[in-house]
């Protein structure tokens, strides 16, 4: 009984803060994000299994953050709400080399990260060139480019 | 699908602006309840701290405990409790039963189990001064909880404790 619910607050705690912290907080990890994600593990590795170090408690914690996770996903797939508040929608962050200012301050992302992604995905030079930037559902830019901007 | 533009994709702004307040909202939630653990509601903090007196005697205890988490209770014993050389002081054993016992200091020279209570008998250094007795528990069940002590045949003090899990 207990490690089951020690496994579904976790759960459900870490998907409250990383849902809260929006759809960026984990597609560019620095070296200090990755680092600071280290902590949050180990400090919840605490958490998790108490003081109790049996297999058999690990691996009931282990399979309650499985049903958790797939609940979920079966959740997302049944029901719009879930999904929508659960992992988000697209966003579109600038249309025409247009930037969308209010929007990616909000979902915290600035034009050079736009220009980052258009570089990396599309070899671009220029916000003039991007037709579409998309915040995806992930955390990640995807962009489209003009037609007329050609690669390279 | 909904179009932006000639793109196919399913942006809803409508909805973005009811997540960015939520998660406005979530974030000031969640600020609060940082300063609240600051300030000892969540345990060891001002908030926390507090004293129960009567009859003779002081005690320190913490008002919010985590499970798991070390606590210390501490009984300042004023003269008239401390009046002959043995002092025998007792815990309430439900109370007890919730907690494991780290360390009593000094140690008591007995420890004896009643229906209700367990008795410790201390021996005084200086039998008339004031002293103190530190027992430093572990608590092991969330909830509420609520605890006794007393000396045999005085007083008694009564405390409330809320435990985190």
């Amino acid at each position: 009984m207990e490690p089951v619910l020690r496994g579904l607050a976790v759960y459900l705690f870490l998907l409250l803060i990383f849902r809260l912290t929006g759809k960026r907080s984990l597609d560019q990890v620095t070296t200090f994000d990755f680092v600071l994600l280290l902590i949050i593990s180990e400090t919840t590795q605490q958490a998790l299994i108490g003081e109790d170090f049996s297999l058999t408690n690990a691996f009931l914690v282990i399979v309650t953050l499985f049903i958790a996770d797939q609940v979920l996903s079966f959740l997302k797939e049944k029901s719009s709400f879930v999904r929508r508040w659960g992992e988000g929608l697209p966003l579109v962050l600038l249309e025409n080399g247009k930037p969308f200012q209010d929007r990616m301050h909000r979902s915290q992302v600035d034009e050079d990260d736009i220009l980052e992604a258009a570089r990396e995905l599309q070899g671009l030079e220029r916000l003039d060139q991007i037709k579409y930037a998309v915040l995806e559902r992930h955390g990640g830019i995807t962009i489209i480019p003009k037609e007329s901007a050609g690669k390279g | 699908m909904r179009r932006v533009g000639d793109l196919e994709v399913s942006q809803d702004l409508d909805h973005e602006k009811k997540v960015w307040r939520v998660q406005r909202i979530g974030w000031a939630i969640l600020f609060l309840l940082w300063l609240a653990g600051v300030a000892g509601l969540f345990g060891s903090g001002p908030l926390s701290g507090s004293t129960a007196s009567g009859s003779g005697l002081r005690l320190e205890y913490d008002r919010f405990v985590r499970s798991t988490a070390p606590q210390k209770l501490t009984l300042h014993l004023g003269p008239t409790v401390t009046a002959h050389p043995k002092v025998r002081l007792w815990v309430d054993r439900q109370y007890l039963e919730n907690q494991q016992i780290e360390s009593v200091v000094p140690e008591p020279e007995s420890v004896e189990a009643g229906p209700d209570r367990m008795v410790f008998t201390f021996s005084m250094a200086k039998p008339g001064a004031p002293t103190a007795v530190t027992v430093r528990l572990q608590t092991r069940r969330a909830g509420s909880l609520q605890g006794r002590v007393g000396v045999e045949g005085g007083g008694s003090l009564q405390f409330h404790q809320i435990v985190y899990p």
